[in-house]
């Protein structure tokens, strides 16, 4: 029962993490607006402006991914988990943190699919705006999360080869 | 891992499934006209264009306005527009044209 309570208490934070994303997403996609269409200069810088934001999309999704990928790639070939102790946390928070940034990267290309299908003139709309600023913040402090771990593991490392030699 | 866990863990990761599509509705327009034209349209209290003029808005409740020195009756006034819809208003000196979409 000792073991289970961790697992117990992640899966319960993953399922408070999905249920209050899933009210955030919906509260964003339902705020108000008003906009008037694009007229022939607009529409040019328009197209523009929508491949800059979809190209920032695409990195930070790229980079989430990467953090994602270290951060397996370290934790499987490094010591094992359960001697890792309480750092342990700090790598299950920047993976949460990163999946968060990865699912806002995908409502904000939705949002973006939605704009463009729907020839909104501007970027400027909260269901715009809102994922993209959580999809960064989300990433950030994964790399925050995933650098704590690290240094703190390392120098879990280097303490303990100095107490071996 | 026991098969109970298994499920329950293939349950929590099916549960965002139930949840309501996370598409945002597709947005409706919103025509406002006046007799005579070139009066100042105001929505949701910020001024915009000049009638005629169609915007995009989202679904629900917005209220609307038009001024001009000769169109006085047309105060701010409620209006519902129903998702992916295209709702026409127009404003004269008598006040604000019926329509069915009204609220107050």
């Amino acid at each position: 029962m000792k073991r289970l309570l961790p697992v117990i208490m992640f899966a319960a934070a993953c399922g408070v993490l999905v249920w209050v994303t899933a009210k955030f997403t919906s509260w964003i996609n339902g705020l108000p607006f008003v906009t008037y269409p694009a007229d022939a200069q607009t529409e040019a810088a328009m197209n523009n402006a929508y491949a800059a934001y979809a190209s920032v999309n695409q990195l930070l999704t790229g980079l989430a991914t990467g953090l994602l990928a270290a951060l397996g790639l370290f934790l499987t070939n490094g010591p094992k988990p359960s001697s890792r102790g309480r750092t342990l946390w700090l790598a299950a928070a920047s993976a949460l943190c990163v999946c968060v940034s990865i699912y806002w990267g995908y409502i904000s290309s939705q949002n973006l699919e939605w704009a463009i299908e729907a020839s909104i003139p501007t970027l400027d709309l909260p269901k715009l705006q809102w994922p993209r600023i959580v999809q960064f913040y989300a990433i950030l402090s994964g790399v925050f999360f995933f650098a704590i771990f690290l240094m703190l593991d390392l120098t879990r490392e280097d303490s303990t080869n100095a107490s071996n030699t | 891992m026991l098969p109970t866990r298994k499920i329950a863990a293939c349950c929590l990761l099916l549960w965002p499934a139930s949840l309501p599509s996370q598409r945002p509705p597709q947005p409706s327009k919103l025509t406002v006209t006046s007799t005579p034209a070139a009066a100042d349209i105001g929505i949701d209290g910020k001024q915009m264009k000049q009638t005629p003029f169609t915007f995009y808005v989202s679904a629900g409740n917005h209220s609307v306005s038009v001024t001009s020195p000769g169109l006085k009756k047309c105060p701010a006034r409620q209006l519902l527009v129903p998702a992916g819809s295209a709702v026409t208003v127009n404003c004269t000196e008598q006040g604000w044209d019926a329509n069915p979409n009204w609220r107050s």
